[in-house]
């Protein structure tokens, strides 16, 4: 702890139960250097306690970790979204529908040659 | 089965002549080039084939539906009319067209989507089943084994962090799949860039694909900024035009479905008649609808610290986009709005409806080249 007396830090000699408080008259002067810099000692703490902090995967949303800080839950869980899509997609056996084809159709011409070249654009980029 | 367009909404009426020759060869038969593009959106899915002399031919239905309970009287229904209908359990689905002609005119019952902004629709148990019957009687079989097949879907939405699109891209996968198809998904927003080819003006010279473009549909809107056709940055933003449809039918007390008629038959942002309730509501739930998404837009690419040189041109697409009068508004809000980045133009898709497909289609295309390249 370091207190200011007389432009210098000093340590001021705490009261003894009962005793007034005063300023020791030869203060201690303290040397800087070996001042602790306690800004840098929290937020290694934060630090080190965020690392182990537990991460909650929940589909790969942003989550608040146990200091408030937005974490970004970046498990790749796309081999389990794609085993649910294959057992999903099976149709019914009760199921059945009345039309083997739909919709209404509609013809657009376009520029040949600016389509063509926006393929082979497109042909280079995976 | 081909039908003649002559007023489907959105959609404009189309070459009678083009039709017929459609019509009269089947699209079946009609040589295409092998790869497609499909949209799967919140209120429409959309196919789009290449003919040999680069002509799109698009196909598309209704994404929706009208439940009945199994009964006689359902089923005498059925049976006495030429309803399309899928059976799951004990309920009737009628889909498309007529599920919205269906709800007016019993004037009770609601419609439902097996979609919801823009991914599967997690409330209906069956929506996955409902949606694999139409989409393969939609898109069709493959005409070639392993036939490339692109599908959109769009990007998580900002407003929405409990949203995730990557299930939904799997059972889309999955669906294609099984039906013997090379699928891949592509982001909604970069199909559109890849229909219609935003530009960026670096030095006097244009570089293609490259710039920002948004798909405006039922459930959302999505943006990408893209640069040489690279997803540079892309995101959604939920309520759409499904929202537009909800508040303007909660304000003036007129159902949903028909609210969704008028808006896709008379509205012409343009010529508002003022004196017409609906159209009023409308045209406000439009204007509000356009500055949140510009708003968020630009936030967003500030946020992002997006950054593209040159000035940028914005495209708009989506089937939400195309009341007339649309694009004037949507530069109006642009300019009362800061984005990092120069704007060029900001022109529609010349074909707003069909953009997104086509744009899969393009980049199926493209897919196709490089696999028979590599054989």
């Amino acid at each position: 702890m370091s207190d200011y007396a007389d432009g210098k830090n000093v340590l001021l000699k705490r009261p003894q139960p009962g005793r007034p408080a005063g300023v020791s008259k030869e203060p201690e002067v303290i040397d800087k250097e070996a001042m602790v810099n306690v800004d840098a000692i929290a937020n290694a703490v934060i630090k080190a306690i965020n690392d182990k902090m537990p991460v909650v995967r929940h589909g790969g949303a942003t989550m608040q970790d146990g200091s408030g800080a937005r974490v970004v839950d970046d498990f790749d869980n796309s081999k389990t979204l794609e085993r649910l899509a294959d057992n999903m997609t099976v149709q019914g056996g009760d199921s059945e529908s009345n039309f083997e084809d739909l919709g209404k159709v509609k013809i657009n011409k376009k520029d040949q040659k600016d389509v063509q070249s926006t393929i082979d654009l497109l042909s280079d980029i995976d | 089965m081909t039908e003649e367009i002559k007023e489907t909404g959105n959609v404009e009426e189309i070459e009678v002549k083009e039709v017929e020759e459609v019509k009269n060869a089947k699209v079946e038969d009609i040589k295409f080039k092998p790869a497609r593009g499909c949209d799967i959106g919140t209120s429409n899915i959309v196919v789009s084939r290449m003919k040999e002399d680069g002509t799109f031919v698009n196909r598309f239905h209704r994404d929706m539906l009208y439940p009945l309970d199994v009964s006689d009287e359902s089923a005498d229904l059925l049976e006495r009319s030429d309803y399309l209908f899928v059976k799951v359990k004990d309920k009737y689905y009628i889909v498309g067209e007529d599920a919205l002609k269906l709800v007016n005119a019993i004037g009770r019952g609601s419609i439902v989507r097996p979609m919801q902004d823009g991914i599967l629709n997690p409330s209906i148990k069956e929506s996955s089943e409902l949606l694999f019957y139409i989409i393969k009687a939609v898109v069709g079989k493959p005409s070639v084994p392993g036939e490339s097949l692109r599908f959109s879907v769009p990007a998580n939405p900002i407003n929405r962090p409990d949203v995730n699109n990557l299930f939904h891209a799997k059972v889309l996968e999955s669906f294609f799949t099984k039906m013997g198809y090379d699928s891949k998904p592509v982001n909604e927003a970069m199909a559109v860039a890849f229909d219609s080819n935003p530009i960026a003006i670096v030095d006097d010279e244009e570089t293609p694909l490259s710039g920002i473009a948004i798909s405006f549909g039922g459930g959302m809107a999505n943006i990408a900024l893209c640069y040489k056709g690279l997803e540079l940055n892309s995101f959604s933003i939920t309520k759409s035009g499904d929202e537009i449809d909800r508040n303007v039918a909660q304000v003036t007390g007129v159902a949903q479905s028909k609210i969704i008629k008028i808006k896709e038959k008379n509205l012409d942002l343009s010529n508002i008649d003022m004196s017409d309730n609906i159209q009023t509501a409308l045209s406000i739930y439009y204007d509000e609808m356009i500055d949140r998404i510009v708003s968020h837009m630009a936030r967003e690419f500030v946020d992002r610290k997006s950054e593209i040189d040159g000035k940028v041109d914005i495209v708009i697409a989506g089937g939400t986009s195309c009341p007339n009068g649309f694009n004037e508004r949507f530069a109006d809000s642009i300019k009362r709005h800061n984005f990092p980045f120069e704007i060029n133009q900001i022109r529609g898709a010349n074909e707003k409806f069909h953009s997104v497909s086509q744009g899969c289609c393009i980049r199926a295309q493209a897919d196709w080249n490089k696999k028979q390249k590599s054989k």
